[in-house]
């Protein structure tokens, strides 16, 4: 049995209202500490609020605001979406 | 709704006497209320000074418990204490320091995002041992259909757990009450081991640990808080809109800066006419003399000068401090990022860099909310291009001289003052982005934080403590140049001209009061202008007019452009003196343009109008400013740096303007 492999895609390409998890942020280590002590990691779960600029993302009780130069940096593993 | 008692699941120890004096710590993230809580504990007796060793600004305050006193330290807000930012590295000298020295930790955590917060806590429990944790904002988080058992957090951590409103002051006695009974215990519990690792755990080690305590302390009830999150997304859509999002900014920010000045004018005209009575006062109680002239012109006018500011200050903090509180900043920030981040600015900067209208001063000391020290640097070094008020009066006599026969033209050339800073303001910060601070402005990322309605209390100490803070740093600089430039254009005292003893001798003569009034006041601008001329302010106009010669300036002129440096606004003052002029505007601006070179010329020529209008765009001329930019940015050299830039650019640019127009033949 094929096991279906969720590629990772950068945030700023995922619609409004897909969740999933953190893959990948390349960015510099500031802005990556800051993310990841706002709740954004590979273990907790999001839901992107709103897409475009700017990006608005929701993780646990935390609403994050990131710039579309941002989001396009930071790279997600999609939960599929909702049938 | 009502909060339950405090919870203290540490063991009870033995008391002894507690100390006279206690210090601890208000740590927390941002936008958790701690700057409220630090309030209900401190209040009035609050006071701003640096962190010992840094330039960064904290409140202390004192809370008087019995025989008990409190130092109450209110720590800048940090998501975790292992980021590498200057508040983080703040708190943890702080918390080294506590340490060693057995001070209160008191933990602020947001009861409805618990597991997030509970991370900093990990971390603080890990090595510090005397702290109480205060569960606020359990209103928000009862709206997001969360309740948290609070005895539960306290025996998981085993310290007190206080549950808190602190926006309406709901639990605070009880937080009092913790704190006498941490002060009392002589021998602090131990600290915690997260996952029975080490002190330092990694962050997905503290991670996990926070989710697991706040899934045994949170449980989600009915309401599942799906209004308050919609409310808050359909806000979110509108507010951070390219389109509404900017109409809505616009909105607020005209409304905000039209509130600022309707406020202030009252409170204006209140202290202008205090000091005009206390300087008649003066007058009518001291002989004529050195001394008398000193206090009125120098000592009360200079604290006028700077006292007559202070309600726009004010208001303009508590204003800002409104805004901040409603979360709606956060949100500007992003509607303002696409355009600044083009110059090397931060979506952060555009408070600052609207504050800078109204003054600089105030402007430079909100660039306190942009976290990285690139960007506020930046933003610091161009702030001073913007359009203050206190240019307003030059523009206006300049405009009027430039554009004499043409009254229409000068709304226009006014309204192009201002777009000349603003567009010298981004162009200097993209010059410096690809220079002396190489970088791009970092990319926005920003937590949102929840809509609320604002604290009047709040809004009240921070405009207070920012008055104060103003009065202080500006209060002292201004005075002392007002001081100087007073005993500079008083001395050496120059013999009356013959001209004014003849009217002065007419005065006495005519049987009319009001034509003897006309001849003394015609007597005494002919005695000052003399005295301008013949002082030591004249003196160093004679002395630096070279430097100003190739901008097309004399003596006279170039003697206005020294006075005006430690404050732009004495220009006027300083030209209508020089030229003999009435109070009124009309009679400023008419005597200006009459005054005359040593060789018949006009000294306000078009092109030479047009080169000072240029020269006051651009030039710092404000020593108060200095002042301010070598506390925020914690170094002269970037204060020297501002001020050699800004002068250049200045000189250069309205050389340029001035040489163009001669060769153009407009002169």
């Amino acid at each position: 049995m094929s096991q279906v492999r969720i590629q990772p895609v950068a945030l700023s390409a995922l619609a409004a209202g897909r969740t999933g998890k953190l893959h990948e942020a390349r960015l510099d280590a500031q802005s990556v500490g800051l993310l990841r002590a706002l709740g954004l990691s590979g273990a907790e779960e999001f839901r992107l609020c709103k897409a475009g600029e700017p990006c608005i993302l929701q993780v646990g009780g935390t609403r994050i605001g990131v710039s579309r130069t941002v989001a396009s940096q930071i790279f997600v593993i999609p939960d599929p979406p909702a049938v | 709704m009502t909060v339950a008692p405090v919870i203290d699941a540490t063991p009870e120890q033995p008391g002894t006497p507690a100390p006279a004096r206690l210090r601890a710590l208000l740590v927390g993230n941002p936008n958790t209320g701690k700057t409220t809580l630090f309030n209900l504990l401190c209040g009035a007796r609050a006071k701003t000074s640096n962190f010992p060793g840094t330039t960064t600004a904290l409140r202390t305050g004192i809370l008087r418990r019995g025989h008990l006193s409190v130092e109450v330290l209110d720590m800048p807000g940090i998501y975790d204490e292992m980021l590498d930012t200057p508040e983080a590295r703040i708190v943890r000298t702080a918390m080294s320091d506590a340490r060693q020295k057995g001070d209160l930790v008191i933990v602020i955590v947001d009861a409805s995002n618990l597991s997030r917060h509970l991370i900093l806590v990990g971390q603080l429990l890990a090595a510090h041992t005397r702290l109480i944790i205060c569960l606020n904002m359990l209103d928000v988080a009862k709206r997001r259909g969360l309740e948290v058992d609070a005895a539960a957090l306290a025996q998981r951590l085993g310290v007190p757990v206080v549950p808190m409103i602190a926006s309406r002051g709901l639990g605070i006695e009880d937080l009092r009450r913790a704190i006498d009974r941490v002060a009392m215990e002589h021998a602090p519990g131990k600290a915690i081991a997260i996952a029975g690792g080490p002190a330092d755990a990694s962050h997905d080690v503290l991670s996990g640990w926070a989710r697991g305590v706040a899934a045994g302390a949170v449980r989600q009830t009915d309401q599942d808080g799906r209004s308050a999150r919609e409310f808050t997304e359909r806000m979110d859509r509108v507010l951070t809109h390219p389109v509404f999002g900017f109409a809505a900014f616009i909105a607020v920010m005209g409304g905000l800066f039209w509130a600022l000045f309707f406020l202030a004018k009252v409170p204006m005209q209140l202290i202008d006419a205090t000091f005009a009575g206390l300087s008649s006062l003066v007058q009518q109680y001291l002989p004529a003399g050195a001394v008398r002239d000193l206090l009125t012109d120098g000592v009360i006018g200079g604290i006028a000068g700077t006292v007559v500011f202070l309600p726009q200050i004010c208001f303009l903090f508590f204003l800002i401090s409104l805004l901040e509180d409603t979360g709606y900043l956060a949100r500007a920030a992003f509607v303002m990022d696409r355009f600044l981040h083009r110059f090397g600015l931060p979506g952060h900067a555009f408070v600052p860099l609207l504050t800078a209208h109204a003054c600089a001063l105030p402007g430079i000391m909100s660039t306190r909310l942009i976290p990285d020290r690139r960007d506020r640097l930046v933003t610091i070094l161009v702030a001073p291009f913007m359009s203050c008020s206190a240019r307003l009066p030059v523009f206006v006599m300049l405009t009027s001289l430039l554009f004499a026969g043409h009254p229409t033209l000068a709304p226009v050339a006014f309204a192009g003052c201002f777009m000349l800073g603003a567009g010298a303001a981004f162009l200097s910060a993209m010059l410096f982005s690809h220079t002396i601070l190489k970088g791009r402005a970092r990319p926005i990322i920003l937590e949102l934080p929840a809509y609320q309605v604002p604290s009047i209390r709040n809004a009240v100490l921070t405009a207070r403590d920012q008055g104060l803070s103003f009065l202080k740093t500006a209060g002292t600089a201004i005075m002392a140049i007002c001081v100087v430039m007073w005993w500079l254009s008083a001395f050496p005292h120059v013999k009356p001209p013959a001209e004014a003893v003849a009217l002065r001798a007419q005065a006495a003569a005519t049987p009319v009061a009001a034509d003897a009034t006309a001849l003394t006041d015609q007597a005494a601008r002919l005695e000052s202008r003399a005295q301008q001329a013949g002082s030591l302010a004249g003196w160093l106009g004679h002395a630096i007019q070279p430097v100003f010669a190739p901008l097309g300036y004399d003596w006279q002129l170039s003697a206005g452009l020294l006075t005006s440096f430690l404050a732009r606004e004495v220009f006027v003052s300083t030209m209508a003196v020089l030229a003999g002029a009435g109070d009124d505007q009309a009679g400023v601006i008419s005597g200006v343009q009459s005054m005359r070179r040593e060789d018949g010329r006009p000294v306000f020529t078009p092109a030479t109008s047009a080169s000072a209008l240029v020269f006051f765009v651009l030039a710092m001329q404000c020593l108060p400013t200095l002042a301010v930019t070598r506390r925020e940015s914690g170094s002269l050299k970037w204060a020297a740096l501002q001020l050699g830039y800004m002068s250049g650019v200045a000189y250069v640019t309205a050389f340029v303007v001035y040489q163009s127009l001669t060769a153009l033949g407009v002169s």
